[in-house]
Formats: structure tokens, sequence, C-alpha cells
């Protein structure tokens, strides 16, 4: 018995060691494929979030060096929304941001009282920037091809989405397309909309139109152009045309501009409310960061209860039990014994 | 210390088996609802199984011809149930799958598996991984779990689900007991065989195969018994009924899993060695001709079944060896054996698989070496075999191009035999009791360290927003 309670107490003390790698928000992306862009002066980047647990203290948020000077990054927390409260600030000086993709925290004064509210936190530069948030959008991806070689001429680009040859797979394997995403080199702050025209490859009939800005710049970002769902596109051909303002680029390679398609639902866990540019809104995304609170056993065990349940509680039981029979085979056999 | 036999041997047999099961119990009460890998899939194709849908002779999808392109219809991962499945219709399939997704999102699948992205609402399969499908995949456990789903196949999915993982833990006992007999018959030392039982049955990611819906759980079965029989003819046993049983076992294997391929080396090994010495040089011949033969037809059969096993042409073969033999799949492989978690999506510390290669490296050199060198209690012939089978593992895995630890499984007892061989062979017949419960605190601290500082954590703890 005194064996199974030890190997027991290692189990303890191994799940109790989480308590200090659990964050209160996390996107859990394993594979990132859309960067936001440079930050523009004047433009933060920011995030809402709703916090679980007392002691907030920290914020990580992903970033991807994608060349150029680097420069200090400040932060600001608002309690609320954009426009809330500003609780804390912090700075990440251009030395000290990650040399290659990583997290790069803002630490803070804990906030005692951050359990169950709302929060922003926003991301600014004095100037462009060498660094990029990394960014989630709701959707099911689908690559149709990955971040190009190169930027494309023309302030209008057009192609095709198809379904077979000379792809070497389809382009639109899934129903409900309700967004795509260019991969863009350039857009000024000042600059007007851009515009996406869809049709039918065969019939040349307009099925949606989207527009992003005016005011929402990017620098060597992807941008994203949300429609009304389009139900029947798998294996379908779809044209599409994107009329750029003055002095914006696609990025892309040789078969064309560089896009990621999104599909299906979007429902997320409502402790993530969404990333803003300047104030603004940016529909159906998130920064990917991560927030820490408070670290304590009992925050760690309450989670546990609440993910976890009874279950969790009969299997530590028939664990221990499964320990107490199975040391027993570690005694004298019978014949010794007797 | 003798060999285990007699009463000892009943209450040794008793207690491990009670062990095992509350061992089992104990993961399939942590492991959430669908975080076994592809078990959605798995579900789905023994779901329609236990619809009565028999599981070959299936339609297959138009693609282009009459001016017909199905794909546009439907996605792709229900055509390929359709092909599969004779007489489902495409609204029951989409159904199937449209209740699935609900309960996995409904039970956090996607916040708990990294590679998924977070968007819980989906409405195919395709819309979690595109162009795959469980289907493919040989109807022998699909068979057998659609028949144990006949009960419960109008209950909810969860109950479906928590009833077909009710069959791995079967299994799993079923394994437990198989390895015991093995390792009597690998061992004529007690310590040394309670080991290899104890290595089996408490080894996390094997314990973890009895909680979730698999083919490689029913493949690891196969294994130790098709293993144990052929020991059992290498360790004298002239009954001529071991080996027929033996290969009848890898026949039925190889309609459950491709990965079960080895077991057909390790009969044909059995048979070539086993014999009496003067017919040793006609064994060799049968061995080789049938083995051919064998070979021949179960590669014609996965060609018809359309199975992924087999590459498409030679270009592919060759890519798929050369990144089958790196050392990115090896490395893959060793984390994934020895404890990886969400889907695979998160893993241990490298401090962890560096501490358990180093000891993993050990045990195999030393029993290794137990191949030249006498051990008292170790039969070399049947260590011989269990060091066959984990090679042809490895190489099938090679071939294959990918290395996820559940496909060495059906070697699983082999490896047992050989950890308990490497680590407690060496010691003194005086001091392998005093090794046993060394071994069996390090085994149990392993797993105590993998089900609560890995699984439950990564399960119930860190969940993505």
């Amino acid at each position: 018995m005194l064996r199974a309670l030890l190997i027991a107490a290692v189990g303890l003390l191994a799940l109790l060691a989480w308590r200090e790698d659990l964050p209160d928000v996390e996107i859990r992306l394993q594979q990132r494929t859309t960067q936001a862009g440079r930050i523009f002066g004047g433009h933060p980047l920011g995030q809402g979030f709703r916090c679980e647990h007392d002691g907030l203290r920290a914020l990580d948020v992903a970033l991807a060096p994608i060349g150029g000077d680097a420069r200090a990054i400040d932060f600001e927390l608002r309690r609320g929304g954009p426009g809330g409260e500003l609780v804390r600030r912090a700075r990440i000086e251009a030395a000290a941001l990650p040399a290659s993709d990583g997290w790069a925290r803002f630490e803070f004064e804990p906030l005692a009282d951050s359990a169950g509210q709302d929060f922003h936190f926003a991301l600014a530069c004095e100037d462009r920037n060498a660094h990029s948030p990394w960014v989630r959008y709701r959707g099911v991806p689908y690559v149709v091809r990955p971040w190009g070689d190169r930027a494309l001429e023309g302030s209008v680009v057009e192609g095709e989405l198809l379904p077979a040859p000379p792809r070497a797979q389809t382009d639109l394997h899934h129903g409900d397309l309700h967004t795509l995403a260019f991969a863009t080199n350039y857009v000024h702050p000042q600059a007007g909309a851009m515009k996406l025209t869809l049709s039918d490859a065969l019939t040349g009939e307009v099925l949606r139109t989207a527009s992003v800005g005016p005011g929402i710049p990017c620098d060597t970002g992807w941008m994203f152009f949300r429609f009304e769902t389009l139900a029947d596109t798998r294996w379908r051909a779809l044209r599409f045309k994107v009329e750029l303002p003055t002095g914006a680029s696609l990025i892309g390679n040789a078969e064309g501009p560089s896009i990621v398609a999104y599909h299906g639902g979007s429902r997320v866990s409502d402790d993530v409310l969404g990333a803003t540019c300047a104030g603004a809104p940016l529909p159906q995304r998130d920064l990917v960061f991560r927030a820490w609170s408070s670290s304590t056993r009992s925050a760690l065990l309450a989670r546990l209860r609440e993910r976890g349940g009874e279950r969790i509680l009969w299997a530590a039981l028939a664990w221990f039990f499964a320990l107490v029979v199975a040391l027993r085979l570690l005694g004298r056999p019978v014949e010794e014994r007797e | 210390m003798g060999a285990l036999e007699g009463a000892d041997r009943r209450r040794v047999r008793r207690l491990v088996l009670v062990a095992a099961l509350l061992h089992g119990l104990a993961y399939l009460l942590a492991v959430a609802p669908w975080m076994g890998e592809d078990e959605p899939w798995h579900l789905e194709y023994a779901t329609h199984v236990a619809a009565l849908h028999r599981p070959w002779g299936g339609e297959a999808a138009k693609l282009g011809e009459g001016g017909v392109d199905e794909r546009r219809e439907w996605p792709t991962s229900q055509l390929q149930v359709r092909r599969r499945m004779a007489g489902v219709s495409e609204e029951e399939i989409a159904q199937r799958q449209r209740e699935i997704l609900a309960s996995m999102g409904e039970h956090a699948y996607f916040r708990r598996v990294d590679w998924a992205g977070a968007v819980s609402d989906r409405t195919d399969f395709d819309q979690v991984e595109p162009f795959f499908t469980a289907t493919s995949q040989p109807p022998g456990y699909y068979t057998l779990l659609g028949l144990w789903l006949l009960p419960v196949r109008h209950a909810a999915i969860e109950t479906q689900l928590l009833w077909a993982r009710g069959l791995s833990l079967l299994l799993y006992l079923a394994s437990v007991w198989i390895v015991l007999e093995l390792a009597c018959c690998a061992f004529s030392d007690r310590s040394l065989a309670i080991a290899a039982a104890l290595a089996f049955a408490w080894f996390p990611m094997n314990a973890r195969l009895g909680a979730v819906v698999n083919n490689d759980a029913l493949a690891r079965t196969l294994g130790a018994a098709v293993l144990m029989l052929c020991a059992r003819r290498l360790a004298g046993d002239s009954a001529r009924g071991t080996l027929v049983l033996a290969a009848a076992l890898v026949a039925l294997g190889l309609l459950v899993k491709s990965t079960v391929m080895s077991l057909a080396g390790v009969v044909a090994l059995a048979w070539m060695f086993g014999g009496e010495r003067s017919a040793r040089w006609r064994n060799v011949l049968f061995g080789v001709a049938g083995g051919a033969v064998i070979v021949g037809a179960v590669l014609w059969l996965w060609h018809v079944q359309h199975s992924p096993v087999l590459p498409r042409n030679v270009d592919a073969f060759l890519a798929r060896v050369q990144r089958g033999a790196s050392l990115e799949t090896f490395g893959e492989l060793w984390r994934t054996f020895v404890g990886g978690f969400n889907w695979y999506s998160r893993e241990f510390s490298p401090t962890t698989y560096a501490v358990a290669g180093v000891l993993a490296g050990v045990a195999t050199l030393s029993a290794f070496s137990a191949l030249f060198h006498t051990r008292r209690g170790v039969s070399r012939p049947v260590l011989g075999l269990c060091f066959a089978l984990v090679g042809l593992q490895v190489l099938l895995v090679v071939l294959r191009g990918e290395g996820q630890g559940r496909y060495l499984m059906p070697a699983m007892a082999a490896l047992a035999v050989v950890f308990a061989t490497g680590l407690l062979a060496p010691l003194s017949n005086f001091r392998r009791p005093a090794g046993l419960k060394l071994f069996a605190m390090l085994l149990f601290t392993y797993d105590a360290l993998f089900l609560w500082g890995g699984l439950v954590p990564n399960e119930c703890l860190l969940w993505g927003s």
C-alpha cells in the first residue's frame, strides 16, 4: 500500500506541476498560415478576450519576423473593449523581440479582479515594424496556393479556382465557401477599398462580391474577403477578380496569387472576442495569443472538475486500485509463503 | 527462483488480469470522447456495419463519366464510405458524419486537438481532414466491431462510442492474458515472466489503446496470439495444429490491418526452425514459397480494396521508403510510441523521450546479447523470434513511410519480452525478485507521469480557444 501511495503521489505532483503552464485563454494553432502583416503607425492591432481567473499578469502574442527594421512594440490593456478604461501598459524594445517565429511576452502588474471580465489589448508601433502578429481566421481553411515568392503586377488581378488539372489537386475541396484570403504585398493606410468579385467560371454569372477597407492597411500579410456563404463550391470552377487601390499589390507565384479559402462554420469558444485594427473590428478573426492569470492549485483543480467531471475521479480510483493489485505480484510465490 | 507454474501461475494470472482490468478501466474513464486517433472514422465505418451494410461491394463514385462528377455533390470522405459499404445511401452517410461531428464539437474535440483548428461547427469529415477515410482499411476489425455494436446500434453516438471502447478493453485484457502465456514460454523464471506481463499491461500507450476505438487494438491482440503460438512451437510444442492456428490468425489479421504482415514472417520462421532438424531445409523451401504466395495474394487483396498502404508507382514507393528510413520518421515513431497526446498534437518534454530512449537502448542491447550468451531462465529461440518480429515491424514502418507508434503494436508483446529480458536477465537468480520490484516501480512511475502528467492535463486542462 505504501508503494502504491508513493506512485500516486508522483502522479499527483505531475498533475499539480501543470499549474504554472496553464494559460487562462489561449489560441492554439499548430499550423500558422496567415499573418496580419506589419503594424502601421497609428493603426494598432488588437484583440479582445474574456478572462477566466483573477490575477491577469501577462499576455503572449505570437509574432513572426518578416524582414526589415525591428521596432519596439507598445502594449495597452483596456477593460471592456478598445475604448474602455486603460488598465495596464507594457513595452518590448526592438532588441527583445523574438528573432524567429515565437511568443513575445508583455508582463504587467497583476490585476486582482480580472475573473469573468472582458479585456482588449492593442499592439502599437511608431512606424511599420519587422514583426507581424499571427492571425487565426474562423473557418475551415484550405490552402489553394501558399505564400508566394513575388509581388504580382497590376491593380486588377484575375484568375480561376479550378476543380482539376492543370492543378495537382482541386482548389475548392469543400462546400460552404465564405471567405477568400489573398496574400498582400502592400496596402497604404490611406488607400481606398479593395474589392473582390467572384463569378461562375462557365457562365460568367457574378455570384458574390466583397470589399475590404478603406482604412485597413496591410504590409506583407493576408487580406480576408468575407461574403455570404456560397453553398455549392465543392469541386467547382470559379473565377475571381481582385481590384486593388493605387499602390497596392498582391503576392503570389507563377501560377497566380496566394490564396487560402475558408469554408464551413465559424463558431469558436466565447472567451475570444475578435481582433481589431485601430479599434475597428476585423470580423471573424483573432490574433494568436495567450493570457496568463493566477496559477493556483485551486484554479487547476476547478478546471479539472469542470472539464473532466466525475469520470476523472473514478479513473483515479481505478488506477490506484490497479496499482495496489499489481504490487501484490511483486511478493513471494504461493509455495514459498506456505 | 523457478518457473511460473501450478497454483502460483494461476494466482499470478488472476492478479495480472484483475490489475489489468482496473488499469484498463482507469484509461477508459480518463480518455475523453473522440480522443483516440482516427476514432471518428473507425466508429463511422463500424456503425454502418452495425446497420447491416456489407463492408464490400459498395458503389464507386462517378468522377466525370457521362458528365457527372459526384465530388461536386458529396464530400470525398462520404463517397469513399459509399464505395466500401453496400446499400448505404449518401444521406445516411452524411447524417452519421454530422452526428459524430456534433458530438465531437460538444466534447471539445476541436479545442483539444491543436492541428484541427478551433471551429466547432463542421458538416462533414473532410472539414476535419480532407481526402481521409477509414473505409480504405480491410473490413475485419469493423465487421467484429459492427457485430459488437448491434445491441446499441440505435443508441446515441456517445453510447456507441463507449460500447465500442468496451471491445478494445476486452481485447486489451485478452492480450495481457496471452502475453502472460507467451512469457511462460519465453522464461523459466518467475520474475522475468511477471516483468514481461507487467511491461505489456502497464506500457501507457498500449493501455491507452485498450481505451480507444482503433483497428490497431485487434492487430495488437492478434500479434500477441501469433507470437505466443509460434513461441510454443519453438519451445517444443509439436502439435501440428499450433502453427496452423497461427497461420489462420495471420490470415485473419491481414483482413484487419496491413501492419500484421510482419506476423507472416514470424510464422514462417517458426515453421522453418520449429520442426525437426532433418526436415529444416524442406521447411525453409516451403516457408519461402508459401510466403511468396501469401504476400502476392495479400498485395492483390489490398489493391482491390483501395488500400493506401500500396504506393501507386515505383517513384512513390521509393519516396515513401526514403521518408520511412529518415531520422525524422524514427523520431516521430519513438515519440508517439513513448507518449503522444491529443492526437499526437502534444508531447512530453524532449528530456523524457531521451531518458526513455537510453533505457530502451540499454534494455535492447542487453537483451540482444542474451541471444549469444546464456542467461538462466531465458529461451533463446523465443527471444530470437521476438527480435525478428520487432525487426519486421520496424521494416514495415519504413516501407509504409509513416512513423506512428501504434504501428508497432502487433510487436508489443515481443517488445515486452525484450525489455524484461534486457533489464532483468543479467541479474543473478537471487537478485531478480528485487530487480522485478525496481522494474515495476519504474514502470508504474512512467505510467503515473503519462496518465497524470500528460494525458489528463492535456485533455482536460489545456484547451485552445
